[in-house]
């Protein structure tokens, strides 16, 4: 059970700057998961973590102990790769000892531990084959024993599931979450996919631009986005610009009044989530009530979307069961409503 | 029409395969029935099926010489090839500097634009008792005279120039194929960088030293133009010999023994590489 922390660490380049000081502390036995688009500096922050990266400021320490100027193979953690990265010439029970072999543990107990490491991952029976003859989450397993067997401070975890299909990956994030809690282990997981990153983590960090916009709970982040980019990162589609005119109220630029809950803090967006939205059957009241026009239609399996134009101006994208949407047709008129309490006020500021 | 047919498309090789039987195998059944023909001075040779020209390369302690000669020369030349040119290759695949790579690529692969007679004939003019290297130790105040030209250490020298853009060439392309993500997953685990590589990527680089050596150790042996201008006429290996027995001797069948001797060792040697290689490593090397 360690503390990673993360004190105001960037990474410049010649050019440009990949992170942007990054403070983050995470607790021991959290698994955290930096969340973001390609090139925000997630993967960046991680390997500064692993000791791949030299960080140009700032001062990371896992468990108390400064590691920022530490190389990677003093600083105890467990690396696990998009690719896996798994050593071809050498067997699954040689892949997983590796490390063990690295700090001169005795044989006998290296045998032992490598056997209890591939039991948590179930791949015992094929610790003589080599990384080719296993499918692609097998060979996953093998990279997160190989990690876990050295006992790591922390667990880094590079997109691990992005490179395995649908299925699997469902899979494999129960699978790593469960070992994270068995174990005790502070885990920080790097992942472009929201989904991912709310259902394995404890914390989610969201990075934009090198900088963390928001830490929380996944619920945290998702009914309380404190930024647009977060809030459009994690799907709030419809933003409508203007301005709060009094506690509760709040006037878009084209002049709609809207409902929202009277404690929000200020901001110039109010953002509501398409799953929010619901279609109003006549003479059915809300806080917030629209009409406009079906312009599109998509139909999604358990869900479909409609685009309704309102006659303001803006569009307004709704999630709907499909069951409800089976009755709407282009070019029909239609109520949107939603609670004020889904609507979300945001600074339109970019950080 | 069967375009796509497998069976067809093996009609593809015939060209080549046809090419290779007329112009080498045949004329390389030829050289063997040679040498096992009987010299006879005046009229080339005569017909005969006698073992008698091997039977002379294995009393004569001077073709024996000259074969062991060809073996060390060859294996030192191969062993500084590998030795200078691992560390060249390796650079060239990790580098992350796209136009240091293709210069250095260049600059390598433009010796190989010059033929071995005149690169050979260059390092004459360097090695020799007048030449740059002697001016060099000269001004340093090393020695007067120091000359290399027609020394083993010169022919070595000048060998190694010509083989190593192979060796890197080759190396490099094996190294390319380490991904870097695996020294990464090494130091993570706890290898310094130098145990990362003995236990990575050296092993994983295995094939290409094989290939590399196996090219420059088969070159070599066969190298002509570099031992007859810089080794000069104290200096003997196989391939001028053959040469020499076929074309100014006249002696066709002791000449084509010689280089049936030259190949059965170096395919020998070769193949023994090989082996050695595939039995440790051929689980996943192959």
């Amino acid at each position: 059970m360690t503390e990673v922390v993360l004190d105001g660490v960037s990474k410049h380049y010649a050019e440009m700057v990949a992170v942007d000081r990054v403070s983050l502390r995470i607790p021991a036995g959290q698994f955290v998961a930096l969340l973001g688009p390609s090139g925000c500096g997630k993967t960046t922050t991680l390997r500064m973590v692993a000791g791949f990266v030299d960080a140009t400021q700032g001062r990371i320490t896992i468990g108390g102990r400064d590691v920022t100027q530490l190389p990677p193979w003093r600083r105890n953690t467990g690396l696990v790769f998009q690719n896996y990265a798994l050593f071809p010439h050498r067997t699954v029970a040689q892949n997983v000892g590796f490390g063990l072999q690295m700090r001169g543990i005795p044989r006998a107990e290296a045998a032992a531990r490598v056997a209890t490491a591939l039991q948590r991952v179930k791949l015992q029976e094929l610790a003589d084959r080599l990384p080719k003859q296993l499918s692609g989450g097998q060979q996953q397993r093998v990279a997160l024993a190989r990690a876990l067997v050295i006992e790591p401070d922390v667990l880094l975890l590079d997109e691990p599931l992005s490179n395995l299909d649908a299925r699997l990956r469902l899979e494999m994030r129960t699978e790593i979450r469960a070992l994270q809690r068995a174990l005790e282990l502070t885990a920080i997981f790097v992942t472009h996919d929201q989904e991912e990153a709310f259902a394995i983590a404890d914390i989610v960090a969201v990075m934009h631009r090198g900088q963390v916009e928001q830490v929380g709970t996944p619920a945290e982040i998702y009914e309380t986005p404190s930024t647009r980019f977060v809030a459009e990162f994690t799907g709030v589609h419809n933003l409508l610009p203007g301005r709060v005119t009094a506690p509760g109220r709040f006037e878009t630029t084209d002049g709609l009044g809207l409902a929202c809950t009277a404690s929000r803090p200020l901001g110039s967006l109010l953002g509501v989530r398409p799953e929010r939205l619901a279609l109003l059957p006549a003479g059915a009241t809300a806080d917030n009530a629209v009409a406009g026009q079906v312009v599109s239609l998509a139909y999604l399996g358990a869900v479909a979307e409609a685009e309704v134009q309102l006659p303001s101006g803006p569009r307004l994208l709704a999630r709907l069961p499909a069951h409800q949407a089976a009755v709407l047709a282009m070019g029909a008129t239609v109520t949107l409503g939603w609670p004020a309490s889904a609507s979300l006020l945001l600074e339109d500021a970019h950080g | 029409m069967g375009a796509t047919n497998p069976n067809r498309t093996g009609l593809l090789a015939v060209p080549a395969g046809l090419f290779v039987a007329l112009f080498l195998l045949a004329p390389l059944a030829l050289m063997f029935r040679y040498s096992l023909n009987r010299f006879a001075p005046g009229e080339m040779m005569e017909q005969a099926l006698t073992l008698e020209n091997y039977g002379k390369f294995l009393a004569d302690g001077y073709y024996q010489g000259v074969l062991w000669t060809t073996l060390w020369t060859s294996g030192l030349a191969t062993l500084i090839c590998l030795v200078l040119g691992y560390p060249v290759a390796w650079f060239m695949a990790r580098t992350t500097a796209p136009r240091l790579k293709s210069l250095l690529v260049i600059a390598i692969v433009v010796p190989l634009l010059m033929g071995n007679a005149v690169r050979s004939a260059a390092w004459m003019v360097v090695l020799g008792e007048k030449g740059m290297l002697a001016a060099l130790v000269g001004a340093l105040g090393l020695g007067e005279r120091f000359g290399l030209l027609y020394t083993a250490p010169g022919v070595v020298i000048a060998l190694v120039s010509v083989l190593l853009p192979f060796m890197i060439i080759t190396l490099q392309s094996v190294l390319e194929g380490v991904s870097h993500s695996l020294e990464e997953a090494a130091m993570s685990l706890g290898a310094s960088p130098r145990a990362a590589f003995v236990q990575v990527v050296l092993p994983l680089s295995l094939p290409g030293v094989l290939a590399g050596t196996s090219l420059c150790f088969i070159l070599a042996m066969n190298a002509y133009a570099t031992p007859v201008l810089v080794g000069g006429p104290q200096f003997h290996m196989m391939a001028p010999t053959v040469y020499q027995q076929v074309s100014k001797a006249m002696n066709w069948p002791f000449g084509a023994a010689l280089a049936f001797v030259l190949m059965s060792v170096t395919l020998g040697l070769s193949i023994a590489a090989n082996l050695l290689m595939q039995r440790r490593y051929r689980r996943w090397a192959e």
